[in-house]
């Protein structure tokens, strides 16, 4: 039996998952936080190490590209590749499988 | 404007907790010295503080880890340390640097072993690295110059141990004038403490990994 090699089969971390989120439009490393922080109502808040350092290894892997911006703003937009919306895509195929499974045991109390 | 001269032995954890207590009671960092802290009086709270360790960077890393910095309204001072460096003239050689950083020269790196971000105060505690996995690897990057230190402090110890061995031994050749044993009790000293640190970090990383997700 072969075994296919799907090209997106790693489940991203929570933090991955929520700075790609972030990068749908072009974002920069403060607006990325303020936008988790907004959108999981506080529960996730990046410090500036782990923010750095994930947004440095998704761009190393080629999920979000730099993007121009003014010279004269100092700051460093990033935005998604196609490459990081099929990961963040396959990932959402993942939660939406593990959401279903766990739905029908959670509300049924028991397996089938 | 005060200022205030302080050693720690726990210059990550401790620096931090000793700045935040200093911001508790109204006083804001305003530059570090070769040796003292300056503060200025400010509003009691306004500010809080984390130290990491920036050592093994390189110096184009550094600045672009302080340009992101800035960008995300934390301000950064550059703190000089000295723990675990081997230094001849103005070259320092650091085995435990990543690649690019580990011969710092006084142009751009010497004085960089440590930054000190603050940023306006919040509700919850200013933490640099927030997921475990961070957690963890910032801790086994701030061993490494321990676990160098250790090496070298043995060598050493095992070199002033034999010396002292022929010095007993009394013969005439391979006897050198000079007290040994002073020697290897201040070498057993510092690596007792070298060693007393290589556990902690080797502790607290263990905490951390039972934290994990499961």
């Amino acid at each position: 039996m072969t075994v296919m090699k799907k090209a997106v089969e790693t489940p991203l971390t929570e933090t991955a998952f929520l700075i790609l989120l972030a990068m749908y439009r072009p974002n920069h490393g403060y607006g990325v936080m303020q936008f988790v922080e907004e959108k999981t109502e506080g529960r996730v808040v990046f410090g500036p190490g782990t923010l750095y350092g994930a947004i440095n290894n998704l761009f190393k892997k080629g999920l979000i590209e730099k993007y121009p911006t003014d010279p004269s703003e100092r700051r460093q937009d990033y935005v998604i590749t196609p490459l990081g919306k099929s990961h963040v895509q396959s990932e959402l195929k993942r939660m939406q499988e593990v959401v279903a499974i766990a739905e029908g045991i959670v509300r049924s109390g028991e397996h089938d | 404007m005060i200022r205030r001269f302080k050693l720690f032995l726990n210059p990550v954890e401790g620096q931090a907790k000793w700045l935040n207590g200093m911001a508790s009671r109204g006083y804001r960092l305003s530059h570090v010295g070769n040796i003292f802290y300056y503060f200025e009086p400010v509003e009691a709270g306004k500010y809080q503080y984390a130290v990491d360790y920036v050592a093994n960077k390189s110096l184009e890393h550094l600045q672009d880890y302080e340009s992101f910095l800035e960008e995300s309204k934390i301000r950064w001072i550059e703190k000089p340390g000295s723990i675990g460096k081997l230094s001849w003239g103005n070259v320092r050689y650091r085995p435990y640097a990543d690649r690019g950083a580990q011969l710092a020269t006084s142009w751009g790196m010497i004085k960089r072993e440590f930054l000190i971000l603050e940023r306006e105060n919040r509700s919850e505690p200013f933490e640099i690295y927030t997921t475990v996995g961070d957690q963890i690897q910032a801790l086994k990057v701030r061993r490494k110059p321990y676990i160098y230190l250790a090496i070298f402090l043995s060598i050493m110890f095992l070199l002033q141990a034999f010396k002292l061995e022929s010095m007993l031994n009394w013969s005439l050749w391979s006897y050198r004038p000079g007290n040994g044993t002073f020697s290897i009790i201040l070498l057993g000293g510092l690596w007792v403490s070298v060693l007393i640190s290589l556990v902690r970090f080797q502790l607290a990383i263990r905490k951390l990994k039972s934290q994990k997700e499961i």
